[in-house]
This record gives C-alpha cells, structure tokens and sequence, in this order.
C-alpha cells in the first residue's frame, strides 16, 4: 500500500493546506518533503525489487480495477515530480500566497503521481485528467497579466486531446472484450489482442492525438507559449518540468506497448512531426522577444528529442529519450525559476528590459548560464547525453530525422545565446529595470543549485540513471 | 576504472595532466574567486607547470622508449549492447601536442598574468583561459571520436567566453557569438559524422575503428566517405577555413594573451589535429585529401593576401594565422599530416611570440589593439620586442635556419613533388607570407613614415612582459632543428615521416621567401607613403578588401536570412496564423453557431407548435419508412 | 378481477397520498410551528424512497407490474424531489403540488398498462405546470407557466393519439410488443412525446423559458425527476421493440440534443437559463444512453448506465440550482468575482461544474465515460465523437463560469439578493449535492452495484 502514499500524502495535504490558513506554507513543505522521501525509498529497497512493490485492487466494474506500480520508467519521473514540487515550494517560501496556492501546488503533485503510478488506464486517465483543474487555478489565479485567456485556452486545448484519447481507450478496451470476452482496463493485459485494421489505426491516432497535445507535438502546441507565459513561476516550472513529460510518458507506457507494429509503421510520420518539432521550436524560439515564451518555445523542441529518441526503438534511443524527460526537467526548471526571479524583481520579461545584470546579480548570472548551456547541449552537462543517445538511436533508423535534430541542436545555440548575452552582458537600454535586480537571496540560490548540480552529475556519469531507464523502456527496443 | 593488465607507468603523468587544471579551477572557483579574486592565478600557474613538467615527462619517455598507451578509463553513457566511454591515448602525435599546449599554454599564462593585471574580470579570465587550457588538454589526449567532441565543444564554449570577456563592448558580445554559432556550425558537421560512425561501427574509439578500416570490414563505405567529409567541414569550422573562417579575424576582440593562445596556437589547430588523428579514415577516402589541399591552399593565399592589406596589428596576424592553417590543410592535403603537424608546432611558436609582442605594443598604447598609423620606428623605443618580432617573422617567412624554414620547406618539398598548381601554389605562399610580415615588420619599427605618429611614449614592459615572449622567440628559431627527432615521434603512431630536406627545394622556397621580402621593402619602406595613398586613391577597392572580398556582407546576410525566417515562422505562422485561426478559432466559429441556433426559435408558442409538428413528422416517417 | 391490489405494490404512492393529506391539513393550523411543513415534505418523501427500495418485484395485471427498472426509478424521483422538499417555502399548496407529481412519477414507474401509464404522465405534468407558474416573477413565470401547459397538453395528446393507434395494433392496453406499421407510428407518437418531456432538441422550446421562470429549486426538480420520468418513460417504450424505428432513431435525436444544448448554451448570459441549456445537452446524453441500451437488447443490467447518469446528474444539477438559490446570483456578470466574497461557496460551484463539465475525478465524468462506453460498445462511433464534441463544448461553458467567479474582479456591487443569510438548509443541501458530485468519479464500483441491482441480482 506504500506506493498510493505517494499520492494520497499530497492530496490529503491538500485538503489539510486549503483549510488551515496561514501554516498552509508550512504544510506544503511538511508533506513535499515526505513525499520526496517515500519516492526515494523504492530506491533504498534495490531496483530490481521495484516489482514487488505493486499493488493491484479488486476488479468490481468491468475490469476497471485500482492497480498501481512503479518500474524504471515511472520511478525517475516521481522522484522529478516530487523534487520540482519541493523545489518550487522553497523558491517561493517568501511570496504572500493564500492556502488556496499552497493546496493547488499539492493537488498538482497528487495527480501528476497519481498518473506516474497507476497501471489501469481508468484511473490513470482519471489522474491524467484530474491534474488540470489544479494547473488551471494556478495560471488563473496567480498568473500574469491575461491570465484567464491562457488558463481557459489550456484547459479546454488539453481536454479537447484528452476527451479523443479516452474515446481511443473505450475502443481499445471494447475490442479487447469483443476478442477475450474479458473486460479488463489494465495496461498489461490489454497488449496482447490489438484492434486491428481501421479501427485500430484510429484508435491509435487518437492515442497519438492525446498524448501528442500534451508532449505537445508541433502542430498542437499553441497552448504552450501562452500556458508558460502567464503561469506564475511555481507553475511555468510544474508546467515545463513535469506536465510536459506526462504525454512523452503516455506514448511510452500506452501508445506503443499497445500498438507496436503500427508505431514502427508510422514511424516516418511520428518521426517527422517529432523532427519538424525540434527545428520549428528552435526557429520560433528565435523569434521571441518574451523571456518565457523564448523558454518555452525551446521546451517544443526538447521535447522533440524525446520523441526522436523514442521513436526510434532503438536500445540507445529510448534510454537517451527517457532520459532527456528528466533533463529537460531540471534545465528548463532552473531556467523558469530563473526568469521567474527575474519577474519577481523588475516586473519584466522582455529581452531588451534588462541588461548588465553579470556585474549586478553574479550568482544569477552564473545559475542562468548554466542552465542555458545545459539546454543547448553542451557536453558534459546532461542535456548533451539526452540528445546525442536520442540522435544515435534516430541514426540507426532514419538518418533524415536525425540530421533535423542535428540541425535543432545547432539551432538550439542561435536563440539561447543572443537571449543570454542581451539580458546579462549588453549594455541596459532605456526602460531597463536593471536597477531593480537584486542577486539571488542564499534560499534561491540553495534551490537552483540542487537542480544545477544534478545537471553537471548527469552529465559526466549517467551510467546509473540510464541503467534505471533501461529496466523500464529497455522492453519496447526492436 | 577499466584499466585492462599491468597499469603503464606513462598513465600517472596522463592522468596529472588532466587533472591538475580540474582542481586548480575548482580551487579557483569556489575558494578563491569570492575570498581572494585578484590571486585566482596562482593555483592557475601551479597547475600549468604541473602540466608543463608531465608533459616533458610524456615527451622523452614516448621519444626515448616509444611508450604510449590507449587505455578506456570509464564508461560514459551506456544503453545495453550500445556504449560510449571516457579513456586516454598517449602517442607520438598526441604527446607533441600536449607538448606545444603545455609549453605555448605555460608562457602565455605567465604573460597573461602581467597584461590582465588592472583587468576588472581578473579572476573570471583566469578561470575561463585555465578551462580551455583543460580542455585542449583533454582534446588532445582524448582516445575516442565522441570524447574528442566534448572537449572540442569546451573549447568552442571558452573561446566564447574569453572573445566576450570585455563583455561592456557590443564588438565583443557580436564576435564572441559569431565565433561560438560558426563553431557550432562546424561542430553540426563533426555530430552528424559521430552518429554515423557510431552507426557504421558501434565504436568510435581511435583503436578499434582505425584497425576494422585498415581491415577493410566497413559495413557501410557511402557512409564512411560522408563522414570524413563530415570531419573535414568540421574541421573547416574550428580551423577556421575557408567559407567558415570569418570569425578569427573578428575574435581579435577579446584580450591578446586569448588571441596569442587560443586563436593563434592551440585552439585553431583543433580542426588540423582533429584530421591527422583521424588520417587513416581520411586519407583512404578518394578525392578529399584533393578537396583538403585545395581548400587550404586557396585559403592561404586568400587571407595571406587580406593580412598584406589590413592596418590593424592583431587583424594581420589573425589573417596570417587563417593563411598558415590553410597551409597546413594544404599539407595534410598532400598527403603529408606530419609536415602539417610540424608546422602546426612551429606555427605555434612564432605567431604565439607575434602576438605578444603585438600585445605589447598595445598595452604601451593602452589600448586592446595598435593601428600601423599610431606606430613606427619602435625599434629605438622598444628595442628587445623588435628582436623578438624579428626572428619570429624570420621563421613565420620561412628563411633558414629558423623553425618556420624547416616546416613550410617540408610542405614546399610535397607541393613541388606533387607538381602542377600545387607546386605554384607552394610558392606563391611562401611568397605572400614573406611579404605581408615583413611589410608589418618595416612600417612598426622602421623609420617611422610621414603618416605615422612615430615611436614618442611607446616602453618596454616588465619582466614578466618580455620573458615569455623571449623563450617563444627562441623557441621559434630552435624549434626546427629538432625535425628529425620529431619525424621518428610522429612515424611511431601511424603517421607517415616527413621528407628529407633536398638542396634544389630549399633553394626554390627561400628564393620565393626573398622575393616576398623585398616587394615589402620597395612597398613599406621605398615608398613609405603608398600604404596610405593607394587607399585614398582607390577607396572603392579599400571597402572590398575591407569585407572580406564580399565574405562578409554574403555571412550577414545569411544570419539576416535565417533571422527572418524564424520571424516569419515565430510571429506570423505561429502566433498570427496558426495559433490565431485555427486553434482561437473555434469559440467564435461555436459562439457562431449558438447565435444561429438562438434566431431559429424566437419565444411565442406558435414557434413551439410548430417544431414540435416537424419533429413528429419526423418521427412518423422515420417509423413507417425505416 | 378476482381480488383488489395488494397494498405492498402501492406502498410508496400511498406514502406520498398520505404526505399530501398531511400537508393539506397542517397548512390548514393557523398557529403551525415553523419547518413543520417542511418535515412533513421531507419524512413523506424518504417514507416513500424506502418503501420503494424494499418492495419486491411484482406483477399485478392488468394495471401494474413493478419491476427493478421500476422500482429504482422511484427511488430517483424521491431523491430528485428532497432538495425542492428543503428549499421550498412554508406553504402547503407547492408541497401537496409536489407530492402530486411524485405520485404520478411513480405510477408511470409501476404502469403494466397503456392507461397507467398515460395516468401517471398526466398525473406528474399537471402539477408541474402549477410549480412552475409560481415563480418569483409572477409575470414572467405565469407567461412561461402557460407555455409549459399548452406544449405539454399538446405531446399528452400525442401520447394518446400514439396509444390508440398502439391498440389498434395490439389488441390489449398492456405493454406488450407489437408489430406491424400501425404499432411503428404509435410508439413514434409516444416517442415524441417522451422526447417532449426529455426535453430533445428540436421539442425542448418550452424547455428554457420554463426553468427561467420557475424558482431555481424547482427548476432542479425539473430538471432531475421530470427529466428522469421521460428517460423511464422512453426506456418502456425502446423496451417493447427494441429493434424498432423509435430505438433506431434515438441515438441521432441524442447526438442532436448533446450539440445543440452545447452549443445554444454558449450565449446564455442568465445563469438559470444557462444551466437550462446545459441540462438539455445532459439530456441528449441520456437519450443517447438509451438508444444505445435499447441497441443492445435492453437487458436490465445495461440500464446502469443511464441509472448511473441520472444518479450523478441530479446531485449536480440540484445541486447548481441550489447554488443559484442560496446565492441569488442571476447573470453571469454578477457572478464576477464572487470567490473573494464567499470562498466556500465558491468553491461548491466549482465541483458543481466540473462535475457537470465531465472533468475527472468528478461524477459526471464517469458518467459521461459509461454512456460513451455503451455507444461504443455498439459501435455508434459518430455519436460517441459527437458526444466528446458535446462534452468539450459544454467544459466551455462551464469552465466560463469558474473564470468569471474566480478570476475575474468583482465588479459593481452584487445584487440585494445575494446578501442575505443562507439559511442552514440551503448550505447543508449544497454540501449533500457537491461532495457526491465531485468525488464519485473515484468509485467506478458504484455503477457495477448499480448494475448488479437492476439486473436484479
């Protein structure tokens, strides 16, 4: 039962933070902190014992049974979710927020382990679900300036995806029934006899469609840009550190264990979109003029990695894939918290308001270099590791797609570089805040190193974290 | 640790070398930049003889018992069957590099200490020039392509923080990122041919790769053939060849000890090392080493031309160093990579002592650069950086006996063998360098011409100023005497030695050296107004040359270009078009529709009635026909 | 006619007889101590929600036959009738008025004929029409009073026209299949009117204008047993041909429910009509489940679904119009916001219209999720795309209330209405409405009880 701690710790925190008022801060810290700790402990307990910690309930209705599990894949995300929601929690200690923030914050983390751990597909798109309506008050309440329109547009761009992928699951588990005569929702038993045909080719593709919105793959990405803008920092950071990762995750945990040879068919296609991805996030990125909506363009193409890496089923591919979830977490976190600060401060998120700030704010212009150069994928910082096993493994199956990534990684360099050098090293224009940048406080400055020090670990010596990642997707290599 | 058998003793000296520069800068970093900025240096200094004394150390035992070893040391990034890992390679070819890095690298340390001493950014300097220092370290001594990337992207990433070290200046800011995307462009190159080996091979380690080539076991040869390409144009990008070589001129922007070492010595020699490591899958592609020698020879004399015409002292020696790296291309393209690596030693040498002797000049001015107008006749003021600047530009001229005439002589040798346009090519190089040096050498410290303001407050500076340019210069009138010893090192790891010196070549090539030395004299000293007036009487021809020949506005335009499309792309697809119709579309196309819906039945009764009739209509048919 | 009903079949409506005598002769005391009225309403409706639940089935020719559907259904119209009970004000004629229509629900429940059933539709519309023209804005809930009575007489009529036409086909008054064209157009005429009172697009004109005019609370009522009275009422009629025109049709008049509620409640700017709209589109999912039931046999254990649906519904729309009641806000723009006013409050809203929206983990989601499983299950595709459609659309909406009554500031000064006290009752029937809503979407094993109970298991 110690696996649905995870998330019944958070949600019950939750409930506990709305009502009590002013130690709703301290109940957030309380329950982030113990969460951490109950993800880290599977760890303690040996990684190939990682099985035994499943837990399956009593299937009442048609199969649809409460049946949670943690393996090589999910236990890296949990530890990402539960790490970012602490982080986040810390960064923003000192905000006067309301119980109602400190309570949506645990909510957020409740879903997003819930959707981790479960292994039915009812309730894991039950969480999938369950995990806007907290993001949603967040962008909305405690975003910036049109916040209602961004939390709207994310809600209903993310629920139009999520309403044809249960669609997709109805098919999937009604074929299975008409095939078995057993009803069942459980991930494991429903690979064996695929929907076929037509059908099945639809179902996949509302799977894709789903799961693509919330990667999001480049055509359904538009709630991106305004979703990242007007969260607050707390939420761009969940947003773009863990939300981002739950589509990635659908397709490695749904999508493809159930439609196998249809992925390896489409493969050209999904590739593609995935490779368009990676240079259009790149190009638009360049384009931006707004801190965040820069960061988050380059989410796009990160996340373009993953898929390549995935795509390519490919033993290097898939670990250097799952792998880049996690580095995209801790890179484009630092960089929201970062940018984040940097609002907090001067109430800007432009590129030309600041300026100068090397010599004003040293440990912020430190923290933000290297989280610039680990998103561009510098070697030996863990974003290089992520791309370079993915584009291996691409390589392997079609060069074309791994030629695009190339293109991205160089590309990635041209919007990063001109963003840090206008913000920190030029010259403060007229209408520069930059008087009002203040260095990070000693708090701040503990929390982004926590995220920056893993990213330089990652990168010198992913052996262990690879072998982890393995375990989990090492299955669908073909 | 996977250090196979009985561990070589040469493995302890490797492996100081790479580590001294890793605690020396984590010292730097954590400890004494916040406690004591300004004596950031010293563990800098200690690390750097540490290095310079194990290198020697590698040195004499690979040249006196033929040593070396190719050892993996960890694992670095592992996915079943598929792996990659960290290791070191200690032979001939790698230990004469870490010799020239460590002794070059040293001496420029030393002077850096004195020329950034007022620097704001002292500590900052320090700790980015001490990273390249570890990582050309680690370049040269890395024993696996994927290894080689990550240092060479270090070296990519501190060359961007040294040009940008002045950061207050827009210049610098412009160079630094134009050096770091070039490079990367270069580098798109150098990823694109790792995936492929790693496809091809499973392996990109020197070993293993180099002995299934030489066995002929290639899965693939279309792919190997791209590769090496691949390699080349990557080399192209750092080496700084033509098209990609518009960046070192601008890199000149950052401090004079960066240019001295890192554009000059050591770091641009990356791309040249990167294609002698990587000879045996080069040299057995057909038609590169043709495209190789083509390439640099054109690049040679387009920037030898070029440094003939610029003003500014550091701007020349940036051209002199694009046409000597061509040179060395064209070696490499005469199948000659060990007359490459000699002159990339040699080079190392003089143009290191050039450019502190440039700085120099500069730093008396006060200023990062000199112009030919400010100076003249410097060798009454500055007597002992005269001598300096003398012999390194006999030996960057190729005259005997200094260490240029041994190199660029060898090279002259192939070109004339291999005959045709290679062989007017060789001299036509040897022609141009001559010249445009010595044109620098007589307009700085000969009698000063009317256009110049003369040698008024120009000073020797410190001890610490003219020691190491001092040892440079000897080094580059010394260096070349040791070409024998240096052969039988390069032979010792696959490397064909270099040809013996024949009378008839050393003849032809100081010739040519001579003549390019008296067209300077007639130009710069004859007639000591015609650098200036050709320029007012033709400005025309001045703008040209000034770009580049039309380089530079075609690379502007190109960044425009791809600015513009990501502007297309960002803004109006994607925020005014697909994210403004298709996707914010929907509400009004369905708030449309709810209109539509609400005209259709107004309040009355008699509206009621009627849609109920219809739809029992409706339901009628449906029953009777269905 | 060898002996009279036994007492036992009727247990319920004879419950709800007495409750409306009770009522008749309290209102009658001059001095009556306060809330006695509404103990009465309150013990007269659970006395016969339990008598429902404990009777058995039983088969009474020719008038009666009471069967699980049956005897669920009465329970839901009791349920569906407790919050009007709590809110309504101390006056006895609306809960005689009330009782009235329960009664004739559960005739139409129990009905083993023809004439029981028409009795029971009547029965349960006529007070209807009363509860609806005693509305807090006399004018306007008259005006939509009348209305509701002309259209509804009109589809009584229709029933009748379909009924005779029905014999005529069948020979017997009893519910029993038969065939042949005459037997197609009368169960069609039954139909429409079945679909009248639903509330389908394109009958559901009346449909608005009466739940604006009529008081929120009664609206609710409306909107959960009246409406759950159509379903049972359609569901008898699919049951007696299954592979009818009627049960063929349905899912298309589903589909054309689901949209055009969605999408005519995107302009509402007055919340009651609004949420009218809103049940119009929770309609079209109904009959869309009962299409889809009637697809596959009409066996007892796939009415769950539908079951479920109405379950989940009538906490979530009572509960929205409880909330309309307790907070007197009319329009959306007083709706601005009210979360920095009343946080709680706020709050219940917001799990009220998830809930309705189909947002996990709420129960409308897992109600909306069993109806589209049955229409897959039969292969409607198209209607099971229409009904995400619908549910997208509707989240729209919905969502828009929640932006309006958390993000937006409050602007102006909100209505007289909304500052008085809200009186315990209100508070305790939004709170027995809300927490369900929001959190059965957790207990997917409820709908396999449910399943259980009506197969009769």
């Amino acid at each position: 039962m110690s696996l649905s701690a995870l998330w019944l710790l958070p949600a019950a925190a939750a409930l506990l933070a709305a009502c009590c008022g002013r130690q709703a801060r301290a109940v957030a810290l309380g329950a982030a902190a113990a969460t951490l700790g109950m993800s880290l402990m599977p760890a303690w307990a040996g990684l190939d014992s990682l099985s035994r910690l499943s837990y399956a309930g009593p299937a009442w209705f048609y199969g649809i049974r409460y049946s949670v599990a943690v393996d090589g894949l999910s236990l890296p995300l949990l530890w990402l979710t539960a790490f970012l929601t602490l982080i986040v929690i810390l960064f923003s200690w000192r905000g006067r927020f309301s119980s109602g923030y400190w309570a949506a914050f645990l909510a957020l983390e409740a879903a997003l382990m819930g959707v981790f751990l479960m292994r039915d597909l009812f309730f894991f798109y039950l969480f999938w679900e369950a995990a806007l309506i907290p993001m949603f008050f967040i962008i909305g309440l405690w975003g910036s300036a049109n916040r209602r329109h961004a939390a709207v547009k994310f809600f209903l761009f993310t629920f139009a995806g999520s309403v044809l992928m249960l669609l997709g699951f109805l098919v999937i588990v009604t074929q299975h029934h008409l095939a078995t005569g057993v009803w069942t929702w459980d991930m494991e038993l429903l690979k064996s006899p695929r929907p076929g045909g037509a059908l099945g080719l639809a179902s996949f593709l509302a799977l894709v469609v789903g799961f693509g919105v919330k990667v999001p793959l480049v055509p359904l990405h538009t709630w991106l840009p305004d979703a990242h803008t007007e969260a607050p920092v707390g939420g761009s950071v969940m947003l773009a550190g863990v939300m981002l990762k739950m589509g990635v995750y659908g397709f490695l945990r749904v999508a493809i264990p159930f439609f196998p040879e249809l992925c390896w068919r489409l493969l050209p296609w999904l590739g593609g979109v995935a490779a368009v991805g990676v240079i259009y996030g790149a190009l638009c990125a360049m384009a931006q003029q707004d801190l965040k909506r820069l960061v988050a363009y380059s989410s796009v193409a990160h996340l373009g990695f993953c898929l390549l890496g995935i795509f390519s089923r490919t033993q290097e591919g898939l670990a250097g894939g799952s792998l880049q979830l996690l580095n995209h977490g801790l890179t484009t976190g630092a960089l929201f918290l970062l940018v984040g600060a940097l609002y907090e401060r001067g109430h800007k998120r432009g590129l030309s308001d600041f300026g100068g700030l090397a010599g004003r704010a040293p440990w912020l212009t430190f923290f933000f270099g290297v989280s610039i150069f680990a998103s561009i994928g510098l070697p030996g910082l863990n974003g290089f590791v992520g791309e370079f096993m993915s584009l291996a493994g691409m390589m392997v199956r079609l060069p074309v797609l791994a030629l695009a990534g190339v293109i991205g990684v160089t590309l990635a360099a041209a919007y990063a570089l001109p963003a840090f050098s206008a913000v920190f090293l030029a010259e403060p224009g007229e209408g520069s805040v930059s008087a009002m940048i203040s260095d990070l406080s000693a708090l701040e400055a503990l929390t982004l190193a926590a995220l920056v020090l893993p990213m330089l670990a990652i990168g010198l010596h992913p052996g262990p974290l690879l072998a982890l990642l393995r375990s989990g997707v090492g299955g669908l290599a073909l | 640790m996977a250090i196979p058998g009985g561990v070589p003793l040469l493995l302890l000296p490797a492996l100081a070398v790479l580590l001294a520069p890793v605690l020396a800068l984590l010292f730097g970093f954590f400890i004494l930049r916040p406690a004591a900025p300004r004596r950031t240096h010293l563990p800098i200094l200690l690390s750097c003889a540490v290095v310079a004394a194990c290198a020697v150390l590698i040195v004499s035992r690979v040249y006196l018992f033929g040593e070396g070893f190719d050892i993996p040391v960890a694992h670095w990034m592992v996915a079943g069957a598929w792996s990659v890992s960290f290791g070191l390679r200690v032979d001939g070819l790698s230990s004469v590099m870490l010799a020239m890095v460590a002794v070059v690298g040293g001496l420029i340390h030393l002077w850096a200490c004195e020329y950034m001493a007022h620097d704001e950014g002292f500590s900052r300097f320090f700790l980015a020039f001490h990273l390249f220092f570890l990582s050309m370290i680690g370049l040269v001594l890395s024993n696996s392509y994927v290894e080689l990337y990550l240092f060479w992207e270090l070296t990519g990433l501190s060359s961007y923080l040294l040009i940008g070290h002045w950061y207050h200046k827009a210049s610098a800011r412009r160079a630094a990122f134009q050096a770091f995307m070039t490079n990367r462009i270069g580098d798109l190159g150098f990823f694109l041919a790792l995936l492929i080996l790693l496809r091809v091979f499973g392996d990109t380690r020197f070993l293993t790769l180099f002995r299934s080539l030489k066995a002929g076991a290639v899965g693939d040869p279309e792919a190997v053939t791209l590769a090496g390409w691949l390699l080349f144009w990557a080399a192209c990008g750092k080496s700084a060849q033509f098209p990609l070589y518009f960046w070192l001129p601008d890199a000149m922007e950052g401090p004079t000890p960066v240019s001295a070492l890192m554009h000059a010595a050591t770091m641009v020699t990356a791309g040249i090392f990167l294609l002698v490591r990587s000879w045996p899958l080069i040299g057995g592609i057909p038609g590169l080493p043709a495209a190789i020698a083509a390439v640099g020879a054109f690049t040679a004399l387009f920037a030898g031309v070029l440094a003939g015409t610029r003003r500014d002292l550091k701007r020349i020696l940036a051209y002199s160093t694009v046409s000597h790296l061509g040179i060395m291309a064209f070696a490499i393209g005469l199948s000659q990579p060990a007359c490459a690596i000699f002159h990339l030693v040699t080079h190392g040498f003089f143009k290191a002592a050039l450019f502190l002797c440039a700085g120099n000049i500069a730093h008396a001015l006060g200023q990062p650069s000199a112009d030919l107008d400010q100076v003249g006749g410097l060798r009454k003021t500055m007597p002992l950086t005269f001598l300096c600047f003398a012999l390194a530009a006999f030996s960057l001229a190729g005259i005997w006996p200094f260490a240029g005439f041994y190199s660029k002589d060898a090279i002259l040798d192939a070109a004339l063998a291999a005959g045709g346009w290679r062989a007017l090519c060789g001299l036509l190089i040897g022609a141009v360098s001559a010249f445009y040096i010595f044109r620098m050498l007589f307009l700085t410290f000969f009698g000063p011409s009317p256009r110049q303001k003369g040698p008024a407050h120009f000073h020797e500076p410190g001890a610490l100023g003219t020691v190491p340019v001092l040892f440079l210069s000897l080094g580059a009138l010394s260096v070349g005497w040791l070409h024998n010893g240096f052969s039988t090192m390069l032979s010792r790891s696959g490397v064909p030695a270099l040809p013996e010196l024949s009378s008839r070549v050393t003849l032809l090539g100081s010739a040519a050296a001579l003549a390019g030395v008296l067209l300077a004299y007639v130009l710069a000293l004859g007639l000591p107004k015609w650098d200036w007036e050709w320029r007012e009487r033709r400005p025309r021809l001045e703008r040209w040359l000034a770009q580049d020949l039309g380089v530079k506005p075609a690379v502007a335009a190109c960044a425009a270009f791809v600015r513009r499309l990501a502007g297309i792309l960002g803004q109006g697809w994607d925020k005014n078009i697909w994210d403004r119709w298709f996707i914010e579309g929907w509400p009004p196309a369905a708030l449309g529709l709810g209109e539509l819906g609400q005209e259709l039945a107004g309040g009355g009764l008699n509206d009621y009635l009627w849609w109920m009739a219809v739809a029992v209509a409706a339901l009628l048919y449906g029953a009777l026909r269905l | 006619m060898s002996s009279f009903l036994p007492i036992e079949a009727l247990a319920p409506q004879l419950a709800l007889a007495a409750g409306v005598v009770a009522a008749l002769l309290a209102g009658m005391l001059k001095e009556r101590p306060r809330g006695l009225l509404r103990a009465v309403a309150v013990s007269a409706l659970l006395a016969a929600a339990l008598l429902a639940g404990a009777s058995l089935p039983s088969a009474h020719p020719p008038l009666l036959r009471l069967d699980r559907i049956g005897l669920c259904w009465q329970e839901l119209f009791c349920l569906g009738a407790l919050p009007l009970a709590v809110l309504m004000e101390e006056d006895e004629i609306p809960v005689a008025l009330l009782f009235g229509s329960v009664l004739g629900m559960g005739l139409l429940a129990a009905a083993g004929s023809f004439l029981t059933l028409f009795l029971g539709l009547e029965l349960m519309s006529l007070p209807a029409y009363l509860l609806v023209s005693r509305g807090r804005r006399e004018e306007e809930a008259r005006e939509a009073g009348l209305k509701y009575f002309f259209a509804g007489s009109t589809a009584g009529a229709l029933f009748l026209l379909g009924m005779t036409l029905y014999y005529a086909a069948s020979r017997s008054l009893a519910l029993a299949p038969a065939s042949g064209p005459l037997a197609q157009a009368g169960l069609a005429l039954m139909g429409a009117a079945a679909l009248f009172k639903i509330g389908a697009v394109p009958l559901h004109f009346w449909l608005p204008d009466a739940y604006e005019a009529a008081d929120p609370e009664v609206a609710g009522f409306l909107s959960t047993s009246m409406k759950a009275a159509g379903v049972l009422l359609l569901m008898r009629l699919a049951e007696l041909a299954p592979s009818s025109a009627l049960a063929r049709v349905l899912p298309a008049f589903g589909v054309m429910t689901m949209l055009a509620g969605a999408f005519l409640a995107l302009r509402q700017q007055r919340l009651q009509r609004l949420l009218a709209y809103s049940s119009i589109s929770h309609a079209g999912f109904m009959i869309l489940g009962v299409g889809a039931w009637a697809a596959q046999g009409a066996t007892g254990a796939g009415a769950a679904a539908v079951y479920y649906y109405l379950i989940a519904y009538l906490f979530m729309s009572n509960g929205a119009f409880a909330f309309l009641k307790t907070s007197g806000l009319s329009t959306r723009a007083q709706l601005r916001g009210y979360a920095q006013r009343e946080p709680r409050l706020a709050a219940l809203l917001a799990a009220l219209l998830l809930s309705l929206g189909g947002v996990p983990p709420t129960a409308g989601f897992l109600a909306k999720l069993l109806i589209l499983w049955e229409t897959v299950r039969c292969g409607l595709y198209g209607a099971a795309l229409a009904g995400a459609l619908a549910a997208l659309v509707s989240l729209g909406y919905y969502l828009a209330l929640i932006r309006d009554a958390y993000f937006e500031p409050a602007a102006g000064q909100p209505p007289p209405a909304a500052l008085r006290r809200h009186s315990s009752g209100e508070r305790l029937v939004l709170l027995a409405c809300a927490i369900p809503s929001a959190l059965l979407g957790f207990f997917p094993w409820l709908a396999g009880g449910l399943a259980g109970v009506l197969s009769g298991l």
